[in-house]
């Protein structure tokens, strides 16, 4: 019997149904499976600190740069942002209070360092961080740009569940015993936004820079290092190895446009992550921005599984992967039945039951007490 | 034990619809800041205009387009300042040596740059000038301060090969930016800024 007209509707109507279900389920994996915190809490601890520093050599030349007679002047800050909102509690800060607010700043920063107050603590912080890069915006540059964006993440997601006061005093104090234990979809959000705005800030960068004649005729890195406001290293004898430094400028450029893609599989992304981290060291060690290094280095760990975060032992792992990708979405599911560790991964990332969900927060997950 | 109870099916659902759609409104916005920077179509500058307020709270707005489209010539601004007693007083920002650590200096740094990214013909570029002048004036105790904006341009390696340094005179470009007394810029109206 030939297949009528409506038969092949039927099919292919039945066939796109399921492709969209499809999406829709690895879009649920990729952003809604619960994860181990300990990435979150790990950067915490890494943005915090550099924050910080950051505020503390703002410390040095606070008024010069907040004071409302300062270099940062609101009309000019207002005409660069296009008369558009610039949110900063130091629009409202007199001059003479400025140093008090300063401190106290600090003093929240250092509560978000060492994760205490929670949720609370990462969004003031995260407060903290925009108010003084609006109100000094003509002085800022990649580092607050990238500090600003890591914590608006980790304000999301549960920052103090590892690692932190926030444990110890409900561990220690209140006697909860399996406090921050739990793996967290927040979390999972939170990382995954982290990544992908890592991979737009690359992508972006690449595609800016292959506007440039000298990306293209090998010349970018040599104009890089011979730029002496820049420099703090002198690597100007490399000015007689032409080829090396259009290698330089070649696989910079490159790196920077794949990023975007060859950070998910698995097999390339540490791959990309060493490329990356060597070519942060450079920019901080030879252009003498350490500070933007750092934190674009610091950005990598949400790209790091938390069981590799954790050192004391591999039973520690309480969630899967939060450097899994859209790969590891569709993969897990294909291979829970086959491979155990697989299906505990899948199990754990959505806690139907309580039995799951005693299993997630012990810590250890036992394949013999998981329903098949 | 800490650990919340099991949502609701249903409202989880609800949940992660309203997530997702926040989601991606967050991603197109981010997306559209840096795709913004020109040469940009049209369509993607009426967007971002959509989304800016949103970017601009959030601190978000940015081009992400380090040493692009390619490395070029440095800002820096120097300047001679007059005392009362008439003595003069030389200096340029940023300084290397006065200026740590370097991240102090860095900030210093964008100052300049944010100085000489300001086309000659917008009006901002005087006020700008003006209120550095103040700066100037107040933190170096001066009556007046001449300012002169300087292209510091990158040595080819032709001309390092050949035995100059990074601070060969010909590398540099001055423009006098004209004398400064102490003057509270005035506020601009929003037509001067078009």
């Amino acid at each position: 019997m030939e297949p009528t007209r409506d038969h092949v509707t039927h099919g292919i109507s039945i066939a796109i149904r399921d492709q969209l279900a499809e999406c829709a389920r690895v879009w649920d994996r990729f952003w809604f499976a619960s994860v181990d915190s300990l990435s979150l809490c790990v950067l915490r601890i890494l943005v915090g600190g550099m924050l910080l520093y950051s505020h503390l050599i703002w410390g040095k030349a606070l008024v010069e740069f907040f004071g409302s007679s300062g270099w940062n002047d609101f009309e000019v800050i207002s005409v660069v942002r296009e008369r558009g909102v610039v949110p900063s509690f130091f629009w409202y800060v007199p001059d003479q209070y400025l140093l008090t607010a300063h401190w106290l700043c600090n003093g929240v920063i250092i509560a978000f360092l060492f994760g205490f107050g929670g949720r609370v603590t990462a969004l003031a912080a995260w407060a903290i961080a925009v108010s003084y890069a609006n109100r000094a915006s003509l002085a800022t540059f990649g580092l607050d740009q990238i500090l600003c964006i890591l914590i608006f993440y980790l304000a999301i997601g549960p920052t103090t569940r590892q690692l932190s006061l926030d444990r110890w005093v409900n561990r220690r104090l209140l006697k909860r015993q399996h406090w921050g234990d739990e793996p967290s979809i927040a979390a999972n959000v939170a990382i995954r936004l982290i990544q992908i705005h890592l991979c737009l800030v690359y992508l972006s960068a690449g595609l800016g820079k292959l506007q440039g004649e000298a990306w293209w005729n090998g010349e970018a890195m040599w104009l890089a290092i011979a730029n002496y406001e820049y420099q703090s290293t002198d690597l100007t004898w490399l000015a007689s190895y032409p080829r090396l430094l259009e290698l330089m400028t070649h696989v910079a450029i490159v790196w920077e446009v794949i990023f975007a893609f060859l950070v998910w599989p698995k097999i390339t992304r540490p791959i990309v992550l060493l490329m990356g981290v060597f070519m942060h060291v450079g920019i901080g060690a030879f252009l003498g921005m350490w500070t933007f290094g750092l934190a674009m280095i610091f950005s990598y760990v949400a790209f790091v599984p938390p069981k590799l975060l954790r050192w004391r032992s591999r039973s520690d792992s309480v969630a899967p992967i939060a450097g899994g990708n859209l790969l590891d979405a569709v993969d897990h599911s294909q291979f829970a039945d086959s491979v155990p560790e697989l299906h505990t991964t899948m199990v754990s990332q959505e806690p139907d039951s309580e039995c799951d969900a005693n299993i997630l927060v012990s810590g250890e997950p036992r394949l013999e007490r998981l329903p098949r | 034990m800490g650990l919340a109870r099991p949502m609701n099916k249903h409202a989880m659902l609800c949940l992660k619809v309203v997530g997702s759609a926040l989601i991606v409104a967050h991603l197109v916005a981010i997306s559209l800041a840096p795709a913004s920077v020109p040469p940009s179509s049209q369509l993607v500058r009426s967007g971002w205009r959509l989304v800016s307020p949103y970017l601009h709270a959030t601190n978000l707005n940015h081009g992400y387009h380090f040493f692009a489209p390619e490395p070029g010539a440095s800002s820096v601004l120097e300047f001679v300042g007059t005392r009362s007693d008439g003595t003069h007083r030389r200096g340029r920002l940023p300084d290397k040596q006065l200026m740590k650590p370097r991240l102090l200096y860095h900030r210093y740094f964008m100052l300049t740059e944010f100085l000489g990214s300001i086309p000659e013909t917008d009006p901002i570029r005087n006020r700008v000038l003006q209120n550095y002048a103040n700066q100037l004036l107040k933190t170096k105790d001066l009556e007046s301060v001449e300012l002169r904006m300087i292209w510091h341009r990158p040595s080819s390696r032709q001309e390092v090969l050949l035995g100059e340094g990074l601070q060969a005179p010909e590398t540099y470009d001055r423009q006098s930016l004209g004398t400064y007394t102490w003057n509270r810029p005035a506020t601009m109206s929003r037509m001067e800024f078009r």
